[in-house]
């Protein structure tokens, strides 16, 4: 009896330091910043927000990622907001980190662009499999983590719970590039942009605007997949009385687009959502755009392009929207030294921007 | 169900657990269903074969049996008052039914492992020989997968029957914990080929946990698995890269001799691996199954090499093909002839020579149905009948040179010639055709380029830099062990003779390689072992 006992004593210590060995080299083999779009720092800092603080949440991909400064809509209209999109991103994930979000948060309006609406972009489909784990290895709650693995696996025939719980199965080949970064990592992610990644370059578009309201486009099929999974994302918002507003960004040649404005102009429609197309010429137009320095490339905009819009956007929501203006409330006084940081980081494309632009 | 699955790992800790908690008198039932259970997850269409070699050979060993016991009787009754005449022709009646029951039993079965593995080689030939004649193709292709393990227990059962015939082994009564030993999960995949004699009591006999040997099982397993997910899983990028497009890349001399050398070590570290799993599973119940490597790196000649490789084929080979051969009336016949004509010595050596061949090509066609087995049977089969034929004037040269064979230098020649003349081989048994490898060998006497050493282009062959050294590091790391175990080193026990931190440290550090240094995840598969495909 005593050997036994000393044997499972033993047993179990070398499992505890086994595991903790584990979460060690896991933590060190986990992508970090740039490589998950900083996603870990990005929902870390969120959940530092005071409760019930958000107004408005963006949620999407890199068009959106880009092109909106929620610091731009604090100093217009006092509207507090955080951008969550990040560069591909899936319905699915979108709905996840709504979840997440409306954990501490209670915003008045979830700001969408509706990109995965046409591709299903399913975790078991290699190219896409990096956008799941991505928000699986950030998101913070574990009751989240594990609704997520359970959605997956389930509705996913390649993927095994082990693929998410245990990401260093899946991350160990990263041995070959570990640098010092992977074993000290600080927090790289300014928390003041709130979540917006604003490209700094610009490139001359070549062809411009195209897009015609007025033209005959063909629809755009939908993803039955990625559709359930925007559904899911209306109910949340309708339990929690969020409202919900559709953006589509500049693009150059935006014609090549016009079926997928067409479908979600139409998805809109018949959900009663608000659609600001910013390639609708009478939109575009209040943008005031210089095709030569506001771009990063052909579907993002560059820094000042993203002041611009955000400017404009600004106004739109609290023209369509009852979003209040915290500017002078004591509560959000951070958000004035937000702003100050802000600007000092990217002063001179917040002035570009506000200059007339004759272009 | 993949052995490399955390499916495996539970189903393996699921089996233990019941096996170690039900009473004793039941464990091999629990063995039988735990068989059961993971040859239908290998596919159920599969079941059918193993059923049907399980069947046929218990029967064939019963009715071996009885007319074992029949003619023990028939001899022992009234048999003082038998003349030798009569007890002669007893036997040979006995013999004779016996013989048929035999064959019927192994007719059967080995026309199964016929038409499933050969049956299209034969076919493609046969369409080849009409193709001569202007006739178009005559005959369709079978269309049947592979069953799992089906060379494996095959044999085993054939040893079996063979065993019964023989009264070796008196048959077993009880068809289900035959059914046992047929079935036998660790060993099913890949080997070994276990005898009845040694296997059959370990599996119906119960026996208890302890904790050490399931600690020693354990540890087998897990260096099993480093060898197969660690080391040969890496070598094989660069082996198939070389092998299969060679003739694309142009890859020629050192380049080409280094990808069959490699290619030597990874079957080693795949099989071997495969072993270390397959008899760590069955130490954790224990069950000592055979070894089936020994260190064949460290052999000495061709023939030690295959004493060492693969033994258990080997000694099934040796003891149901070779013996039966060369001891039959046949060859001694052939071998007075020969004692007419001249030396005594060829005479003796000679049928044993070509026994050896037959079991050679044999063996070569057990790996797979194709010429260039058929050639790498043929091979091995010189080497090993040379050096038996001349190895009086073998002798007669070392003692002229003055060679001391007790020497390491000679120790080390012997052991490097050994491994060039079975990587030379190994072109035969990797190359996808026997056409591929005279073209493989053409390449790689085409060019003398030993700068292929200095000059990093093995960094583009598959694994870039980092990876490749990690793979000669791994390599060293495998013959060490290796060096190590043939120096009588008994690494498990001497390691649990150690602190308590230092051991830790070592099983962390190989469960730790396995999981940063292991050939799996998205984009690799590591899920067959070479050898499963037999």
């Amino acid at each position: 009896m005593k050997a036994f006992c000393k044997t499972s004593f033993r047993i179990c210590v070398f499992i505890l330091v086994f595991a903790l060995v584990f979460v060690s080299v896991q933590n060190v083999f986990r992508h970090k910043g740039a490589a998950v779009n900083y996603l870990d720092d990005r929902y870390r800092d969120f959940k530092e927000e005071p409760e019930g603080t958000i107004d408005v949440v963006y949620l999407g991909s890199s068009p959106m990622y880009r092109g909106v400064a929620p610091l731009i809509l604090w100093h217009e209209e006092g509207i507090t907001g955080v951008n969550f999109a990040v560069p591909e991103q899936s319905a699915f994930n979108n709905y996840f980190e709504l979840q997440m979000i409306l954990e501490t948060q209670t915003p008045k309006l979830l700001v969408l662009d509706f990109s995965a609406l046409f591709s299903d972009r399913k975790a078991d489909e290699v190219q896409f499999r990096y956008e799941y784990y991505r928000v699986f290895d950030a998101l913070p709650s574990a009751a989240l983590r594990f609704e997520m693995a359970k959605r997956i696996v389930a509705e996913n025939e390649e993927q095994t719970w082990s693929n998410y719980y245990f990401p260093l199965l899946r991350l160990h080949t990263r041995w070959i590039s570990l640098a010092e970064k992977d074993f000290d990592y600080p927090n790289s992610f300014e928390p003041y942009v709130k979540g917006a990644g604003l490209l700094t370059t610009a490139q001359p578009l070549s062809v411009g605007p195209t897009f015609d309201p007025e033209g005959a486009y063909q629809y755009k099929a939908y993803s039955e997949y990625s559709l359930s999974y925007y559904r899911m994302i209306m109910d949340l918002c309708d339990q929690h009385g969020v409202q919900i507003a559709a953006v589509s960004f500049p693009k150059d040649d935006s014609k090549i687009y016009a079926d997928e404005y067409q479908s979600i102009r139409h998805f809109c429609a018949e959900n009663y959502i608000e659609y600001f197309n910013f390639n609708d010429p009478a939109l575009l137009q209040t943008l005031a755009l210089d095709y030569e320095t506001d771009f990063y490339d052909k579907g993002h905009l560059g820094a000042t392009g993203a002041m611009k819009l955000s400017k404009q956007l600004a106004a739109l929501l609290k023209e369509h929207y009852n979003l209040a203006d915290h500017r002078g409330d004591e509560r959000y006084a951070e958000w004035s030294e937000n702003w100050q940081l802000f600007y000092e980081a990217y002063g001179e494309y917040i002035d570009v921007a506000d200059q007339p632009n004759n272009a | 169900m993949s052995i490399f699955s955390f499916a495996f790992i539970l189903f393996l800790m699921i089996s233990a657990a019941v096996y170690f908690i039900v009473p004793g008198r039941i464990r091999w039932v629990c063995l039988l269903v735990a068989s059961i259970f993971f040859y239908v997850c290998a596919g159920v269409q599969f079941v059918p074969f193993l059923f049907f070699t399980t069947l046929t050979t218990f029967i064939t060993g019963l009715c071996l049996d009885k007319q074992n016991q029949k003619q023990s009787l028939a001899l022992s009754k009234e048999g003082s008052t038998r003349s030798s005449a009569e007890k002669k022709q007893i036997k040979k009646r006995f013999t004779t039914r016996k013989r048929f029951i035999l064959s019927v039993g192994l007719l059967l079965n080995f026309a199964v492992l016929f038409v499933v593995k050969y049956a299209n080689f034969v076919l493609a030939n046969l369409n080849q020989l009409f193709s001569l004649s202007g006739e178009a193709q005559a005959f369709g292709f079978l269309n049947i997968v592979l069953p799992l393990g089906l060379s494996f227990y095959i044999f085993q059962s054939a040893g079996y029957i063979i065993d019964v015939y023989r009264g070796k082994v008196v048959a077993d009564k009880n068809i289900f914990k035959y059914a046992l030993f047929v079935s036998y999960f660790p060993q099913i995949i890949q080997g070994p080929i276990g005898r009845h004699s040694e296997l059959a009591s370990q599996l119906y006999e119960p026996h208890p946990f302890d904790y050490t040997r399931v600690k020693f099982g354990a540890q087998r397993m897990l260096w099993g698995f480093i060898k197969k997910m660690v080391i040969a899983d890496r070598i094989a990028v660069v082996v198939n890269q070389i092998f299969d497009h060679y003739a694309t890349e142009g890859y020629v001399g050192f380049t080409v001799f280094v990808g069959a050398l490699l290619y030597g070590v990874q079957i080693y570290a795949d099989f071997a691996g495969g072993m270390d799993i397959v008899l760590g599973v069955s130490q954790i119940f224990g069950i000592e199954l055979a070894e089936n490597f020994r260190r064949p790196f460290m052999a000495k000649s061709v023939a030690e090499f295959w004493q060492r490789w693969h033994i258990t084929l080997g000694a099934w080979m040796r003891d149901y093909l070779f013996y039966p051969l060369a001891l039959s009336k046949p060859f001694n016949k052939m071998g007075k002839g020969l004692r007419r004509l001249g030396s005594r010595y060829v005479a003796k050596v000679l049928p044993t020579c070509l026994a050896s061949f037959i079991v050679f090509v044999l063996i070569g066609l057990w790996h797979g149905a194709s010429w260039k087995y058929v050639v790498y049977g043929l091979y091995q089969a010189v080497f090993v009948s040379t050096a038996t034929l001349f190895e009086p004037l073998y002798a007669k040269s070392r003692a002229l040179l003055r060679v001391d064979t007790e020497r390491f230098s000679y120790r080390c020649f012997q052991t490097l010639r050994t491994l060039f003349i079975v990587t030379v081989g190994r072109y035969l048994s990797r190359a996808a055709s026997f056409t591929a490898a005279i073209g493989m060998y053409k390449a790689t006497l085409s060019k003398w380029n030993p700068w292929v050493f200095f000059d990093d282009s093995f960094y583009s062959l598959g694994l870039e830099a980092k990876e490749f050294r990690l793979m000669l590091i791994l390599i060293v790391l495998l013959f060490a062990v290796d060096i190590m175990q043939e120096k009588g080193i008994k690494i498990r026990e001497s390691l649990a003779k150690q602190g308590v931190v230092f051991r830790w440290f070592v099983y962390l550090a190989a469960i730790f390689m396995l999981i940063l240094f292991g050939m799996y995840g998205e984009g690799i598969s590591s899920a067959n072992f070479i050898y499963q495909g037999f």
